[in-house]
């Protein structure tokens, strides 16, 4: 029930509260050889806060929290999963699902696809 | 035209924000209940539209400069019509391609996440992308040319051209460029042991400008290089998304460097025609050389092609590569003790395979290892470095293997 309501990133309003939470996400950036492919990682989390409270790790792929935490005050969790394009993190209430916190991987590589070269103006 | 869904756009995103573009169009319908706000049209009804004003101007057409200016005419009014109908409105997308808005001036271009006038997109959505200038072409034989609303992941897009303009633009021009690290060891046909061990450091690259190229193949540009590519300048002439054709001229007869060894070289620097398909996961490269710098009366003609595949092992990359070389009598051999005379020359078939893997520990820095395996006719008598190796009768084998830490633009 708790998901179903969940707001989408265009509606969401709410601030989030960095004074009281610190996230914390490594790798954050995951590199494939050529563009377009899949690229895997393992992801590490940890947040911690000077109050108690009920979060839950969100996937912005997906509407399933990662991981919940009830009456903590510092998580960890540890995530492998693929993609090809970048993925938000993001650390919500479980109350009213306003954002603690969040985090931006990456997805990058090395070459471009189909033999295509570096254009020039990436030079400068 | 084109069009992309929002899991496509989403997958573009790196394009949009790497073009710099603060807007970019959207093809959509407005609604009477709702002004300024676009209502994406379904791609049927789109295709429609299209595909009946094409066939009512299929009728007309016609050969003649008159014709050409009635259809040209005829154009102008579809488009006008067209634009009325479903016009194009420039929307900016907010960071995660989630919701748009509306650009109708130059302050709608400040977004914020609570933005009342941002419109949430849904997977249903279609958007159609053109090109700023698409609708200024207007010689009739282009016509097909004018409805270019350009979305292809696959293809360029103008500011790849942006240093020599869209009249000279070739999507191939820009730079391959890696600097290595390598140790490599194993046989060496052109040392008197027959083998080598090496720590080496050197660069391979391919720059084009203008379609001109200069390029030095090595193991990390194994992606854009074939077997037998050796150190060359050239001009790319023809391109398509998957092929590349180039007329080139050997720099000198090396190949790649820790691979010389086991590489037949030809005698003197040759020129050609070299024909790269580029695919999602292979790489394919024929040549054929008939020139040579030698001042032999026949230059004969040289020929090769070689394959490379690429597979995915979750960040690591393997590939494997075969190619065949034929070299004419003119061409061999590099290392003579003592020149043989022509009618004691054969010709030389030259077989390859290599292995190799590439793992990114990050987007410059690839680490990498190979294998290779070479084959080829002792075609030349009197080469004694050659009998060094593993000669049997009328063939030699050679075998080297190395590990290259990259440093990759």
């Amino acid at each position: 029930m708790l998901l179903m309501n969940m707001p989408s990133a265009a509606e969401e309003i709410a601030k989030p509260d960095v004074s009281a939470v610190t996230m914390n996400m490594s790798p954050n950036q995951c590199v494939a050889m050529t563009e377009g492919q899949t690229c895997y990682v393992d992801v590490e989390f940890s947040w911690q806060s000077s109050t108690v409270l009920d979060v839950c790790l969100f996937h912005s792929s997906q509407k399933t929290p990662l991981k919940c935490w009830n009456q903590a005050t510092k998580g960890e969790y540890e995530y492998d999963f693929a993609s090809n394009k970048n993925v938000t993190f993001t650390l919500r209430r479980i109350d009213d699902l306003s954002i603690l916190g969040q985090q931006e991987l990456e997805m990058a590589w090395v070459h471009k696809k189909r033999g295509k070269p570096t254009n020039w103006w990436r030079i400068f | 035209m084109e069009k992309f869904n929002l899991n496509r756009m989403i997958q573009s995103t790196f394009l949009i924000s790497s073009l710099g573009l603060v807007s970019v169009n959207s093809f959509a319908q407005q609604t009477s209940s709702q002004e300024n706000v676009p209502v994406v049209e379904s791609k049927k009804s789109l295709e429609q539209v299209a595909s009946e004003e094409k066939s009512k101007l299929g009728t007309n057409s016609g050969s003649t400069a008159e014709s050409h200016k009635k259809e040209d005419d005829e154009w102008q009014d579809y488009k006008k019509q067209f634009e009325q109908a479903n016009p194009f409105y420039e929307i900016k997308f907010n960071d995660d391609y989630s919701a748009y808005k509306v650009i109708e001036s130059k302050d709608d271009l400040d977004m914020s996440e609570d933005d009342e006038s941002l419109i949430k997109v849904s997977e249903d959505d279609v958007f159609y992308i053109r090109r700023v200038g698409d609708w200024q072409e207007t010689k009739p034989k282009k016509r097909k040319k004018r409805v270019r609303f350009v979305w292809n992941d696959e293809e360029e897009s103008y500011e790849d051209c942006w240093n020599f303009g869209k009249v000279s633009c070739n999507a191939r021009d820009g730079f391959h460029y890696a600097f290595s690290f390598v140790s490599s060891g194993g046989d060496d046909f052109y040392q008197e042991s027959g083998e080598a061990t090496d720590i080496k450091s050197y660069a391979s690259y391919r720059i084009q400008i203008a379609s001109f190229f200069v390029e030095t193949p090595g193991m990390a540009t194994r992606r854009i290089h074939g077997l037998y590519a050796g150190r060359a300048w050239g001009f790319n002439f023809y391109n398509t998304d998957q092929w590349r054709l180039d007329l080139y001229k050997q720099r000198d007869t090396r190949g790649i460097r820790d691979l010389e060894g086991i590489q037949v070289r030809n005698k003197r620097t040759r020129a050609g025609l070299r024909l790269t398909g580029f695919f999602d996961s292979s790489l394919l490269q024929m040549n054929v050389s008939p020139y040579s710098t030698s001042d032999q009366k026949d230059d004969g003609v040289a020929a090769s092609i070689s394959y490379s595949h690429f597979w995915q092992l979750r960040n690591l990359s393997i590939y494997g590569s075969a190619g065949v070389q034929y070299q004419p009598k003119e061409v061999v051999s590099f290392y003579e003790t003592q020149p043989a005379s022509f009618a004691e020359r054969e010709d030389r078939i030259n077989q390859d395979v290599e292995l190799g893997f590439e793992y990114p520990i990050s987007k410059h820095w690839v680490f990498g290892g190979f294998a290779a395996y070479s084959r080829t006719n002792l075609a030349i008598p009197g080469v004694s470095s050659l009998e060094q190796v593993n000669s049997t009768e009328d063939k030699v084998d050679g075998f080297r293997s190395g590990l290259l830490l990259s440093l990759v633009f």
